[in-house]
């Protein structure tokens, strides 16, 4: 009795700042956009963590990149900064220089992270600054109505290419893999709960989180059925079993036998930036 | 009394520690040395050269045919053309055979030297300082080495003991500061308290971050230009002054993030140091050819600013950049060339007090000013002020937005929305005009009807020409966006001088008033003051 009244009130707490954390502004997402989820796993993982008096809400920096996934920083009662297409690493470096207390959380979409900046992606990986990259690929360029990503599935016609795709797509978990980043997770965007738990393990640990959040897009690639058929979770492992995960999903939809792992990958706690420079 | 120096030899002979050596030496001596630094874009090999002024007031530029020649080697005779004919020419003994036994000639056993106290051969470099520091009579202190202090001690003393007292220099009591350009745009960033520094590595400019990264100030390189534009953003965004600094290309690929700071408002100093040429150009020669460039990058309108200065006006200007910058959130353009920065110049122990006075104001207001946000006194979110400072991060929440947004920084597309941000920023744009106050500083014969007009390394070797020339008025420039309003007269000759094809600096002159002759320059190399006579004969 006593622990169920007191689970009561913390939900209620929590769904309190899930309430405050969230603004006012109409929400311009397609109904029924798996995006809906993701905001809504992100406002649980931070309202659970400011309950848990991990994370204080000011202290929250939010950069966000552009494309649907952008909209995010409308939605959110946090400071943030609606930045370029595929610039949102080097602001999440600035901030962390400027003032390494915060915690830094940015948005990216597929394109914003693989094709526009992927460079920084290599390199936010080597510096390891404490901070959390969430890449909503929904493997097409969603809000410009369709055209390919660097995680577009070989075979999707494209208004851009009188064929198909022909290119296969990059595995941004190997090439994560390859460069050695201290967290690396995927999640799928219907998996509410799911997806939480990585959130708040993300946000948590120290380093470069990178998560990339399987989010279909219901008009342009709807992936959601397949997805939803082939997941299951895994928990993180050492590098040779990561890798041998990493490889099991090619981003493909063309074949029934494929298993798309979800979960952490591969986690290991190396020095970051703001140690190795800002003592 | 003025000595023209010229040294000549290859990349990795050590011309530039043989040069900044010799210009420090010079300033304890209470004297004021100018140093040109003429070098190609190679590691070892080729042919580097560096002119030495000595004078005793401030000196801007070189002047021809020189007094003393140190050759290095025999490959670069032809540089003795330009040495006076009873001229000193300081060498080593193996080299001296092949020069014109006209010259006074000192040459010195540089690899008896080098065996006799097993030295490393780089310090051939200060044995001829050492031979160079007696012709001119200059005293040595004990302590004046900071590096290989014995090799180089020993080298100095060989080279001073087989040398002969020359020119019996006036030395003084007065304490003067040597300064690389780049060193001195350091020096106040540090007084603007600037928190970090990034920058990709690009000639002319990249010398700053080296300066910075000896200091307080937080400095990192990043994996590019966009990278170090953005997180520099992101560190204005958090609430701490940064600056970044590039060349032409760098700039280039920073102007969409420069679009950027215009449409979100966020504050940042840019440190553009020009070269030669378009694309790769010629990285080590200089140009002004960018000014156009640097007044119109990135796409949409914005307010901004565009700053200039002469070795007079380099400290105030740099702390003013940083100072508008962040009081008014606009990104500021600190606009210099490769023949500024990288040449070296001399400064009164008052121009570093008065610098320093000056910052300390700017920091007094600027904290005073923070301190009534904290107080709540000053209301800086929303953004319904065209000027309203930023809010804390991490105190408080509140939005930036690259996309069209209202006073909350929530995106917005409305028509209502978008006129009110549009007039928002046109009076952004026109505010930028009432902050240039001190547009220019004027030199030479105020009263004179012949005016010229330059900036940068331009108007440091103008401002030489016109101490000594009563004909000419010189304007030399502090901003040239928004262009300040200039004092000429309806019948004033107006001459342009500017190192660009197009003569850049004219077309922006010539909207308000006429312009007589352009006189460009195509070759990248400074404008010594022989050239300038030449020009305005």
């Amino acid at each position: 009795m006593e622990f169920k009244r007191y689970s009561r009130k913390i939900k209620m707490k929590e769904e309190k700042i899930m309430e405050e954390i969230g603004s006012k502004e109409k929400n311009t997402w397609c109904p029924g956009c798996p995006n809906f989820s993701l905001l809504f796993a992100f406002k649980k993982a931070i309202a659970e963590l400011i309950n848990e008096k991990k994370i204080e809400k000011e202290k929250i920096a939010i950069v966000t990149g552009i494309g649907c996934h952008g909209k995010i920083h409308n939605y959110l009662n946090l400071s943030s900064i609606n930045a370029l297409h595929g610039r949102v690493l080097p602001i999440l470096y600035g901030i962390k220089i400027a003032n390494p207390s915060l915690k830094a959380i940015g948005f990216a979409g597929d394109a914003d992270a693989y094709n526009e900046g992927i460079e920084h992606l290599i390199h936010a990986a080597r510096y390891n600054f404490d901070i959390t990259y969430i890449v909503h690929n929904n493997q097409t360029l969603a809000l410009t109505t369709g055209q390919p990503t660097a995680t577009s599935q070989k075979g999707i016609s494209t208004k851009v290419l009188k064929e198909s795709v022909k290119e296969n797509p990059l595995n941004p978990i190997k090439l994560m893999l390859s460069l050695n980043t201290s967290f690396i997770a995927r999640g799928f965007a219907l998996e509410i709960e799911h997806l939480k738990d990585i959130f708040k393990q993300a946000i948590l640990h120290k380093g470069f989180s990178f998560v990339e959040v399987l989010q279909p897009c219901i008009i342009h690639n709807d992936t959601r059925e397949f997805i939803r058929k082939k997941i299951y979770k895994i928990d993180p492992g050492n590098f040779e079993d990561a890798w041998k995960k990493a490889e099991e999903w090619d981003y493909g939809y063309e074949n029934n036998n494929k298993k798309i792992p979800i979960g952490i990958f591969y986690v290991s706690r190396q020095e970051t930036f703001e140690e190795k420079y800002m003592k | 009394m003025k000595i023209n120096i010229l040294v000549v030899g290859k990349a990795g002979d050590g011309l530039d520690f043989f040069s900044e050596t010799l210009c420090h030496l010079i300033t304890k001596n209470g004297l004021y040395a100018f140093n040109y630094r003429d070098y190609q874009s190679l590691i070892t090999g080729g042919t580097n050269f560096n002119i030495i002024s000595i004078d005793k007031e401030k000196v801007f530029t070189y002047d021809k045919p020189f007094d003393i020649a140190i050759l290095f080697d025999s490959e670069h005779l032809e540089f003795l053309k330009d040495v006076k004919k009873e001229g000193i020419v300081i060498c080593d003994t193996e080299i001296e055979k092949f020069i014109d036994k006209n010259f006074r000639i000192f040459s010195l056993p540089i690899n008896e030297i080098i065996k006799k106290y097993n030295l490393p051969k780089i310090v051939k470099n200060t044995i001829f300082l050492g031979a160079l520091a007696k012709i001119l009579g200059l005293n040595f202190n004990k302590d004046f080495f900071k590096k290989n202090v014995r090799e180089n001690e020993i080298a100095f003393n060989e080279g001073y003991k087989l040398s002969k007292f020359i020119f019996k220099i006036p030395k003084t009591k007065k304490k003067i500061f040597y300064f690389n350009g780049n060193a001195a745009i350091a020096f106040a960033l540090r007084l603007a308290k600037i928190h970090a520094y990034y920058a990709y590595p690009m000639t002319p400019s990249t010398r700053l971050l080296y300066e910075l990264a000896k200091t307080e100030v937080f400095t990192y390189q990043f994996e590019n230009e966009i990278a170090v534009i953005n997180a520099a953003l992101g560190t204005s965004f958090a609430g701490k002054k940064v600056a970044i600094g590039t060349s032409g290309g760098g700039f280039d690929l920073m102007t969409e993030a420069l679009s950027f700071a215009g449409m979100a408002e966020l504050p940042i100093v840019i440190y553009v140091a020009m070269r030669y040429g378009p694309s790769t150009g010629t990285p080590t020669y200089s140009s002004q050819a960018d000014l156009k460039c640097l007044i119109n990058a990135g796409h949409g309108e914005f307010a901004r600013i565009v700053l200039s200065f002469d070795a007079n006006t380099i400290f105030k200007q740099v702390i003013d950049a940083v100072k508008i910058a962040y009081k008014y959130r606009v990104p500021v353009i600190l606009c210099s060339d490769k023949n500024f920065v990288e040449s070296g110049f001399s400064f009164d122990e008052k121009e570093i007090k008065e610098a320093e006075k000056y910052a300390k104001k700017y920091l007094e207001e600027e904290n005073r000013k923070k301190k009534n946000v904290e107080k709540g006194l000053v209301k800086t979110y929303p953004f319904n002020y065209p000027f309203s400072p930023l809010p804390q991060l991490g105190k408080e929440i509140f939005k930036i937005n690259s996309y069209e947004h209202d006073e909350f920084g929530f995106e917005r597309d409305d028509t209502e929305i978008l006129i009110k941000m549009s007039e928002r920023r046109k009076k952004r744009i026109e505010e930028m005009k009432k902050i240039v106050k001190e547009g220019y500083k004027v030199y030479g014969n105020k009263n004179s009807k012949v005016v010229l007009i330059a900036y940068g390394s331009v108007a440091n070797s103008l401002i030489q020409f016109v101490k000594s020339n009563n004909k000419y008025k010189l304007i030399s420039l502090n901003y040239l966006y928004p262009f300040p309003s200039l004092p000429i007269k309806k019948d004033d000759e107006v001459y342009v001088i500017n190192d660009s094809i197009t003569c850049q600096l004219a077309e922006l002159i010539e909207k308000e008033v006429k312009v007589k002759r352009k006189i460009t320059r195509l070759d990248g190399r400074l404008w010594n003051l022989k050239d300038i006579q030449e020009k305005l004969k």
